[in-house]
């Protein structure tokens, strides 16, 4: 698990022609604050990297995985026990994701036991607060590198898109 | 210094403005958290939703300036709104039009200027969300992404106030 505190150059996308392109990967976007939100997913569909599924809450989150699969996940832990809790779910099989499915979370702070607990859900990226757009977008490209090219949905236009339960 | 032009359809595009209601009107969240947001992101010194009327500039929101209007002549956001594109000058001192601006030269000693134009669902380009820096700077594609979003998002604060007047 990389835990980022500065962003680093992002890979792929309509700003970044060098990059080799990977389609847009569905993305399911966890996060309360508004700007932060909002300004992530607009960018992050702006460069191609994601079509991002904007959800405030976890509580939210989870009625929307049990309806549909996304190519990755990218989670605030700012409710920490239902954050993790829904977590599990995934990573054992009860959503409508791929169990192995990449996901990243966002986090106030992280002792040893939260650092174990997101090793043990093989959690790719931790960010933590205060963070900028920037490390966001960086770690989106890079859920999306992790993401098999036949499984996202632009490649099998697998389930349809769902209206925002949030 | 070569003063801010005068685009053509200024008429117009200070009727749209005042059509707004927003002039001197007092300071808002939703655009104050834009502002915040923008100089967090950036690391800049100072941001403003900047509202270039008749002979002013005046500013709706701001970070990092203590006053609330300066003329138009001289303003950097009376250049930006000439054109729909980001207006960036990413060091004065090197740009003719600005090496002698009494923004740079004096208060608040301007070397990076960013303006993302405010323009209306009718065209008018009202003002800019513009991001300041005291140190010459350059934006890369993705901060340009960022902040062409979050003028999105003012222009749609602006439209929504107008819709609920």
């Amino acid at each position: 698990m990389a835990v980022i505190h500065a962003p680093t150059p992002l890979s792929g996308g309509a700003h970044a022609p060098l990059a080799p392109m990977l389609p847009p990967i569905d993305l399911l976007l966890v996060e309360p604050q508004f700007l932060l939100r909002r300004t992530v997913a607009a960018v992050a569909r702006d460069m191609r990297l994601a079509n991002p599924q904007e959800i405030t809450s976890v509580e939210a989150a989870s009625r929307l995985v049990a309806i549909h699969a996304f190519d990755a996940l990218f989670i605030s832990l700012d409710d920490e026990g239902p954050a993790l809790e829904l977590l599990s779910r995934v990573r054992t099989g009860e959503t409508r994701c791929d169990p192995a499915v990449p996901i990243a979370v966002t986090a106030a702070a992280c002792d040893t036991s939260l650092a174990l607990r997101l090793k043990t859900l093989e959690v790719r990226r931790l960010l933590l607060r205060p963070f900028k757009v920037k490390g966001v977008l960086e770690a989106i490209s890079a859920l999306r590198a992790a993401v098999p090219a036949a499984s996202t949905s632009q490649a099998s236009a697998a389930t349809p898109r769902t209206v925002n339960p949030s | 210094m070569i003063e801010a032009p005068i685009p053509a359809g200024d008429v117009q595009r200070l009727q749209a403005l005042r059509d707004l209601l927003i002039l001197d009107s007092a300071p808002e969240e939703r655009f104050d958290r834009v502002v915040r947001f923008a100089s967090d992101e950036f690391d800049m010194p100072i941001v403003l939703v900047s509202l270039v009327d008749e002979k002013r500039q005046w500013f709706k929101a701001q970070v990092g300036l203590d006053v609330c209007e300066t003329d138009r002549a001289s303003s950097f956001c009376g250049h930006a709104i000439a054109q729909p594109e980001l207006f960036v000058v990413e060091d004065t001192l090197g740009d003719e039009r600005f090496a002698d601006n009494p923004l740079v030269v004096g208060e608040p000693h301007i070397r990076f200027y960013a303006g993302a134009p405010l323009q209306l669902p009718g065209g008018e380009i009202v003002g800019t969300l513009c991001l300041i820096d005291r140190q010459p700077r350059c934006l890369d594609e993705v901060d340009r992404a960022i902040l062409g979003s979050l003028r999105e998002l003012v222009i749609g604060e602006l439209v929504n106030q107008a819709a609920t007047e």
